[in-house]
């Protein structure tokens, strides 16, 4: 199931979207994501959905690759949709003991469940399409104003860059150990969560540890190579704004303003 | 007869672009107290094979039968098998986590729901049978050498009191003198035990000098199988799929090649060290 | 002086409880003292625990002498103001490749030393396209590292060393992890730079057969220099070697074992063709009809 999560993986194809300044895709997510927050009828939606299927075709990447994403959030989903449905007052539609149906409830539920499935999408479109290194860059940027009120960015972004590269590692080393572990008779299935939560153990030591290790393990590779921080650091892929960029801008300032429109027409 | 694997087939990332054969039509038996050297090169299917021998791993079609039983039937019990085949994976780092090392080779017997004391009494044994000394198994297992904490991954499978035992590069990162060790031990076990062993290696040099068979992987394919002499024999095929067979058949096939009448079938140095006295002797 | 010398060099290992009072203490290198020429290629022996990779975290400031001293290029490794000099001359390749790595795209992860050092963006890219093309991994220079190899992997650790320009380049095990495809391709790649680049090579290692075209080959043993000479003058003493945990390639043990034995064979057989020179005409007086010294 770790597999499938599709936020936080890079697409490594070359489109106009994975071409785009990191901070350009990165103030289009936050455009989107308050844009969905807004768009309360159908007719916003289907601008958010035009703008979202046009940002896709664009990008490159295999619907079939980006909706693979949602497999993570499915469980979520489901519980937020059913609150919604059953718990929101209104014109009852059909009624099981004291559960109620409401023709409210459906609306806001799939509102609810479009606007979360979109936010999902609508971010990975953004790391599918940034290397993990362009989007800390674009982070330590764009944020950069941080550092003055003592905030270490340049520290962090160095540290988020690290883990998603460590990610994959881990992951198959976890699978490894647990493999291991089963050949010892090891049993991470069956019993009850406190039991479940025991047969962690042997799992978990052996990862912590090997994650120590790989963490001063590349502390010292890093110091070898010279790095002490961000103070005096050139970088190979600094960030320019291109053409392209200032077109970005101005199609979300256009989208935006649709949103807005229809939102306040209809 | 301990293992019978038929036609096993395995992919990886089945549906999905990078779909591919990890096991490919894979069959052979493996007889009771047999010494097999498993060969191939990284990628070539031999992890993913061993992980099928104590049912790790499903394959998508064929058939395995432990002693006869066909372990894919329905109600097989599959935790019982692990105990009768036992795999020691190729970093002792991925197993070890309890505070010391007596208590870590209890790990397995416990799982078996054995009583406190047979589990004791096996982890001793275990213990004494990878010559591991008394005075670390109060240690914790992290602050061992290399050598010793795959003593103590050993002896963690070994307590179950497996039939087979499946070691998966046991000597990589060692010393030459760890390396030897390390074999000799496991050669110890075959001999003393009447264990069925699997050796997964790299090394043509260590498998010529230990195994009485050999089984050779490359791309998810069994290639070849058979006594070391007589794989070896196949070295140009060998080296094509970037194994190459111990520097020894190169220099009788080179004596040979050159008309000296030395016998083919030499695969370690005290083999030919004799062969080559007795020629000039 | 080398590029590399050390005097009289001692390192300890302290280990400290809870309460800061030296509890233990671990002499892990003791009085070595080396001068490494600049343009050679030298391997290090020894098993492990050894010394010898604690010797190699000395050589760029990883780690400072207990006593004696380490220049690199003439620079005292324990003047604070030479380190970024020093880990720039004497650059480092670890045994795991996976924990070096510090990109998520090749080419990125090659930039990371440059970067550090303040170079020009210019001159970055232009230092990253030699690095990968002389290690033969431009092809790979947008894959992710985990989708590679572990050869690949240290191919592109050591394009991340070579972008510093550096004069040296350590390599403490760095084929430990890897098949044997992988170590051929390291090696290889090693013999390279230092043939074509005049890089100065420091190989650890205890793969003895990765050793015999070294210009010179050094074995440590309990933190002491025990052996000093070229691999045929080393891999003469087959019996010394074995006591110090290691081993020698089969070849020149069949031939020291045959030399035991009587026969006339030369000292420190490395390689087949040497062997068999030496064995054919032994056997030609032998079986004079059906050997032949020549063939096609």
């Amino acid at each position: 199931m770790i597999r499938d999560i599709t936020l936080g993986q890079y697409y490594p194809v070359d489109s106009v979207i994975h071409r785009l300044d990191p901070r350009t895709k990165l103030f289009g997510t936050l455009v989107f994501i308050v844009s969905l927050f807004l768009a309360d009828n159908l007719a916003a939606y289907a601008v958010a959905t035009l703008f979202l299927a046009v940002v896709i075709r664009l990008s490159h990447v295999p619907v079939s690759f980006i909706v693979r994403g949602l497999k993570a959030i499915v469980v979520i989903l489901l519980i937020s949709v059913s609150f919604n449905m059953f718990l929101t007052p209104g014109t009852v539609l059909f009624q099981l003991g004291f559960l109620k149906l409401t023709w409210e409830g459906l609306k806001i539920a799939g509102f609810m469940a479009l606007r979360l499935i979109y936010l999902v999408i609508g971010s990975s479109v953004m790391t599918l399409t940034t290397t993990p290194n362009e989007l800390t860059d674009g982070l330590e940027k764009s944020l950069g104003f941080l550092n003055k009120v003592g905030v270490p960015v340049h520290e962090v972004s160095m540290m988020m860059s690290i883990a998603l590269r460590f990610i994959p590692i881990l992951v198959e080393e976890t699978d490894k150990i647990m493999k291991a572990q089963m050949a010892r008779g090891a049993d991470f299935e069956t019993g009850n969560l406190i039991q479940k939560a025991k047969s962690m153990v042997p799992l978990l030591v052996p990862l912590f540890i090997s994650a120590f290790r790989r963490a001063t393990d590349l502390a010292m590779a890093m110091e070898a190579r010279c790095y002490h921080g961000g103070v005096g650091r050139t970088k190979m892929k600094p960030l320019k704004y291109a053409r392209q960029d200032r077109i970005g801008y101005l199609v979300y300032a256009v989208y935006f303003a649709a949103v807005l429109a229809v939102r306040a027409v209809l | 007869m301990a293992i019978r694997a038929e036609h096993l087939n395995y992919l990886y990332g089945a549906g999905t672009v990078y779909e591919q054969y990890a096991l490919k039509d894979v069959s052979f038996q493996i007889q009771d107290g047999e010494f097999i050297g498993l060969i191939g090169h990284t990628g070539s299917g031999k992890s993913t094979l061993i992980q099928h021998l104590n049912g790790l791993l499903r394959a998508e079609s064929g058939a395995l039968y432990y002693n006869n039983e066909n372990i894919y039937q329905d109600g097989y019990d599959m935790r019982g098998l692990r105990s009768k085949v036992g795999l020691v994976f190729q970093y002792p780092e991925h197993q070890l986590f309890e505070v010391d090392v007596f208590s870590d080779v209890c790990f397995g017997p416990k799982n078996q729901g054995l009583s406190k004391a047979e589990v004791e009494q096996r982890a001793r044994e275990a213990l004494i049978q990878v010559g591991l000394d008394e005075r670390f198994w109060q240690q914790s297992p992290f602050e061992l050498s290399g050598g010793q904490k795959r003593r103590v991954a050993i002896a963690g499978v070994l307590a179950m009191q497996p039939e087979v035992l499946i070691l998966d590069e046991p000597t990589a990162g060692l010393d030459p003198k760890g390396r030897d060790e390390i074999l000799d031990e496991i050669s110890a076990l075959h001999k003393e035990k009447r264990l069925t062993i699997i050796l997964v290696s790299h090394s043509m040099e260590d498998v010529a000098r230990y195994a009485d068979r050999l089984l050779v992987m490359n791309r998810g394919e069994k290639l070849f199988d058979g006594p070391p002499k007589e794989v070896f024999s196949h070295y140009r095929e060998l080296e094509a799929i970037g194994l190459a067979a111990p520097q020894i058949t190169y220099i009788v096939q080179d004596l040979r090649r050159h008309g000296v009448p030395i016998a083919e079938d030499i695969t370690t140095v005290e083999e030919a060290r004799d062969e080559i006295l007795r020629l000039l002797g | 002086m080398g590029i590399i010398k050390a005097s009289r060099l001692i390192y300890d290992y302290v280990r400290r409880d809870e309460a800061d009072q030296v509890e233990e203490v671990s002499r892990a290198i003791d009085e070595l003292t080396l001068d490494i020429q600049k343009g050679d290629f030298v391997a290090i022996l020894g098993h492990n625990g050894s010394g010898k990779s604690t010797f190699a975290k000395q050589l760029n400031g990883i780690l400072l002498p207990t006593d004696g001293t380490v220049w690199i290029s003439g620079m005292d490794t324990r003047d604070d103001s030479c380190i970024w000099d020093i880990r720039k001359t004497a650059g480092m390749v670890f045994q795991n490749p996976d924990n070096q790595i510090i990109g998520n795209i090749v080419e990125e992860d090659v930039g990371f030393g440059p970067e550090n050092l303040g170079v020009p963006t210019d001159e970055i890219w232009r230092r990253v396209d030699e690095s990968l093309e002389a290690v033969g991994m431009t092809a790979y220079r947008l894959k992710s590292p985990n989708k590679l190899s572990g050869g690949q992997k240290q191919r592109v650790a050591i394009a991340g060393v070579m972008a510093m320009r550096p004069e040296c380049i350590i390599l403490d095990e760095p084929t430990a992890m890897l098949d044997p495809t992988g170590r051929r391709e390291v090696i290889a790649t090693l013999h390279d730079l230092n043939r074509k680049e005049g890089i100065t090579v420091l190989l650890i290692t205890h793969y003895m057969e990765e050793v015999i075209d070294a210009d010179r080959v050094i074995v440590m043993d309990d933190g002491h220099l025990v052996m000093d000479g070229t691999p045929r003058q080393v891999f003469s003493r087959v019996k010394e070697l074995k006591t110090y945990r290691l081993d020698v390639p089969q070849v020149t043990e069949l031939a020291w074992e045959l030399k035991q034995a009587g026969l006339p064979l030369p000292d420190g057989i490395l390689t087949m063709e040497e062997l068999m020179g030496a064995l054919l005409p032994l056997m030609k007086e032998k079986f004079p009809e059906q050997v032949s010294l020549e063939v096609e």
